[in-house]
């Protein structure tokens, strides 16, 4: 196993070769901390770090970043596990001087990456302080992130692990009467138990779902359908499992549509192999649908994805549909979901956080791939 | 106070009407429409993130549970809610919301463009709430390209003051929050105990917290060597007889947030740990002498420091001695030495003091409301608590 200050040094490598190719002699990387699932944190690519507050990496063409993080009382933790040697903290109010300041022993031109997420009075004084307003820096960080290390994917397993832990709670602990928002409190606590720190969660029940949804005030009832999208995130990395279950025996009709959920993330599966577009993956799993006769079912309003980049946040192959063009790459993480409304039953969800390896896609998740349920 | 947010809010979210009827967010529609024409703009933007979302559910009672959201009112007839969502969403988010005009925009500035455009503003003045603190400035760069005639004013200073001002209704929200916190904080010396992890602890406190139907809360903690040091997510440390657990919590249920703090020690707490939580109670009370309307927010923060050794004092002012809480879980007054703001008439305010020093930590909140005389807590009041081993 490689270790985090080796493989943190090579992702800093790949940026500041990006760097060079680019023209770009000092880099800014700004985030907050609003962390998500479909963004990657860039901070947490280039540091091993999440940070509480608006902060920023500055990276240098050559030599080691330096971290200027808010609020000043989280130096402490930074001073723990950043394995960088310069890490500053400051008021949130004196970010911008500082970023500013540290920028100074950068290399020119200066560029910068994370303007879809600094708030503009951030901006503003950053753009003050630097005279002007930096090159956009563009994808020079995202670009070398496509695929995962071997200390990412370890992560990744285990938040996969963590999310077949919270189903197997969900499977268990629901019944009858009990609460939306309670099931899934016993999830998420199952899952934070297990180590997860986080969890993009979505549940809806019901006899008909249209869509999945925030969990409401709701109580179950027999027959109720449940549809969960898992999402608990290990050490900043994040791993997906969508599955149902059913309360009460499924009828004849449930097990028939959801055959066809497994068949479609079958074929998903298949079509998911390295130097092979993401986009065959959506067709693969439209095609099983579509055969079906619910072609129009698998376009918006109804479905929008059948799948995405999933790990670090949502990055290659991003949004998987029938218009997606990345070619999938070796040691890619993303979930295959052929989740797919159906109008004799309802909306139900089936998907898995895969692997791209040379033979194809490998499951990260292990919960049985099945319609699950359970007596009322 | 600064804190690691999560990816979307976990819990219920509902709207409970009795609470908080709909007549509330028609009379603030009103108010808003009245400071539209008085300042003479012909529309607001009330911009809010999962982050901060108070301007937003100000006006709309919806709150973003990922991504961010936008309240546009005229200055007369209907608002219109955008939201960084999916069509196929919007039925669920009109369960929360009493605006019937729900759109949902993939891209903000075009999809704001589109509807200033047809409201005929596309030349008009608009005022602006929540871009400088949240709106990402790549949206901003696209907004102004995209209607390069609008007249743009920061009007957040006067919604600020809106909604500093908390009505009856509002100020029972924040109670039932702090009730919730109290509650599962109430259960923590039976989950607090060797040999669990941090995270196992504060998953079960997580789990009455949610069960009493809050819809998120957020958790700083230290533990053994770290209570000396400062307050940091929940990790997966493994609790040991001897240590102390300085813990604070933050809840929203019904959108509104309330925050409290409280320390544990797994065994006999050391004279050293007395002392110091002593010393952090007694700033606190100090704190709380003080609270009360048109009083001025440093003043506030000045009693807490002057309570405190001048070197606990400046840790327990880096995590700030207390700021408004209502919608937001940091809005203002901010309680601080270079504050300049005044504390309003029923103003919900959180009072707080961490403090390190000689390797030990200590922590002790309150949320309270700001009357003529004197401010009332709205939570529970507690004293260090030993856990017997």
């Amino acid at each position: 196993m490689v270790d985090i200050a080796s493989d943190l040094q090579r992702r800093v490598g790949r940026v500041q070769g990006a760097m060079a190719q680019a023209g770009i002699g000092g880099l800014i990387v700004f985030y907050g901390a609003q962390h998500n699932m479909l963004r990657m944190d860039p901070i947490l690519l280039l540091a091993d770090y999440r940070v509480m507050g608006p902060s920023a990496l500055l990276v240098p063409r050559d030599g080691a970043p330096k971290l200027v993080l808010t609020p000043t009382w989280d130096l402490a933790r930074a001073r723990e596990q950043v394995k960088l040697k310069d890490v500053t903290a400051v008021e949130e109010a004196a970010l911008a001087g500082a970023i500013a300041n540290a920028a100074k022993s950068l290399p020119q031109p200066l560029a910068l990456v994370g303007r879809e997420v600094m708030p503009l009075g951030i901006a503003r004084a950053l753009y003050r302080e630097l005279g002007g307003e930096p090159m956009d820096g563009g994808d020079v960080v995202k670009a070398t992130a496509n695929t995962r290390t071997e200390i990412e994917i370890e992560r990744i397993s285990k938040a996969a692990k963590i999310a077949d832990e919270g189903f197997r709670a969900l499977t268990e602990e629901a019944r009858v009467g009990m609460r939306e928002y309670e099931l899934a409190a016993i999830l998420d606590a199952t899952m934070q138990s297990h180590g997860s720190e986080d969890n993009f969660g979505l549940m809806s029940t019901g006899p008909h779902n249209v869509a999945i949804r925030a969990v409401s005030d709701r109580k179950l009832e027999p027959g109720d359908v449940i549809v969960g999208e898992i999402t608990p995130c290990y050490r900043g990395y994040f791993a997906q499992l969508c599955r149902t279950l059913i309360l009460g025996e499924p009828t004849a009709l449930q097990r028939e549509k959801y055959d066809l959920l497994l068949n479609a993330e079958r074929a998903g599966f298949a079509a998911a192999k390295p130097g092979l577009p993401s986009s065959g993956i959506a067709k693969a799993v439209n095609d099983v649908i579509g055969a079906a006769g619910y072609g129009e079912f698998c376009r918006q309003p109804y479905m929008r994805t059948r799948g995405h980049g999933l790990g670090l946040g949502g990055v290659v192959p991003y949004d998987v549909t029938e218009d997606s063009s990345p070619l999938l790459e070796t040691d890619m993480t993303m979930v295959i979901h052929p989740n797919q409304y159906i109008p004799e039953t309802g909306y139900m969800m089936l998907g898995d956080t895969v692997v791209i390896e040379k033979g194809g896609a490998r499951c990260l998740t292990e919960t049985e791939q099945r319609l699950f349920w359970k007596e009322a | 106070m600064r804190t690691m947010h999560s990816v979307l809010k976990h819990g219920g979210l509902y709207w409970d009407r009795e609470l908080l009827p709909q007549s509330l967010y028609e009379a603030r529609v009103t108010a808003l429409q009245a400071a539209i024409c008085e300042s003479g703009d012909d529309a607001w933007l009330l911009f809010g993130d999962i982050e901060r979302h108070g301007n937003v559910v100000y006006a709309t009672n919806f709150m973003p549970r990922v991504r961010s959201a936008l309240a546009f009112v005229p200055k007369s007839g209907a608002p219109v809610l955008m939201a960084n969502i999916g069509l196929r969403d919007v039925p669920a988010a009109k369960t929360i919301t009493w605006i019937e005009d729900v759109r949902p925009f993939g891209r903000l500035p075009k999809d704001l463009a589109g509807l200033l455009e047809k409201q005929g503003l596309a030349n008009g003045a608009i005022g602006v709430c929540g871009f400088e603190e949240s709106l990402p400035v790549a949206d901003w760069n696209a907004i102004q390209k995209n209607l390069p005639n609008v007249r743009w004013t920061d009007r957040g200073a006067l919604l600020r003051a809106m909604r500093a001002i908390k009505q009856p209704a509002e100020i029972e929200a924040i109670r039932r929050a702090a009730v919730i916190a109290d509650n599962a904080l109430a259960l923590a010396p039976s989950l607090l105990h060797p040999g669990v992890t941090v995270r196992q602890a504060i998953a079960a406190i997580d789990l009455q917290v949610r069960n009493a139907g809050a819809e998120d809360a957020r958790y700083l903690v230290a533990t053994g060597p770290q209570a000396g040091v400062s307050l940091r997510p929940v990790d997966d440390r493994v609790l040991v007889a001897g240590d102390t657990v300085v813990l604070t919590i933050a809840v929203q249920a019904q959108r509104y947030w309330a925050e409290t703090a409280r320390t544990f020690m797994l065994g006999k707490a050391s004279p050293e740990l007395r002392e110091l939580h002593e010393v952090a109670a007694s700033a606190l009370s100090e704190m709380i002498a003080v609270t009360k309307a048109d009083f001025a927010a440093r003043a506030v923060a000045a009693a807490g420091e002057a309570a405190l050794d001048p070197k606990i004092a400046a840790g327990a002012g880096a995590y700030g001695f207390g700021h408004g809480i209502g919608l937001d879980a940091e809005e203002g007054p901010t309680l601080s030495a270079e504050s300049a703001d005044i504390i309003a008439r029923d103003a919900t305010l959180v009072l707080r003091v961490i403090a390190h020093g000689n390797g030990q930590g200590a922590a002790t909140a309150a949320t309270v409301v700001a009357g003529r005389s004197r401010c009332r807590p709205l939570g529970a009041m507690t004293s260090l608590i030993e856990i017997p081993a």
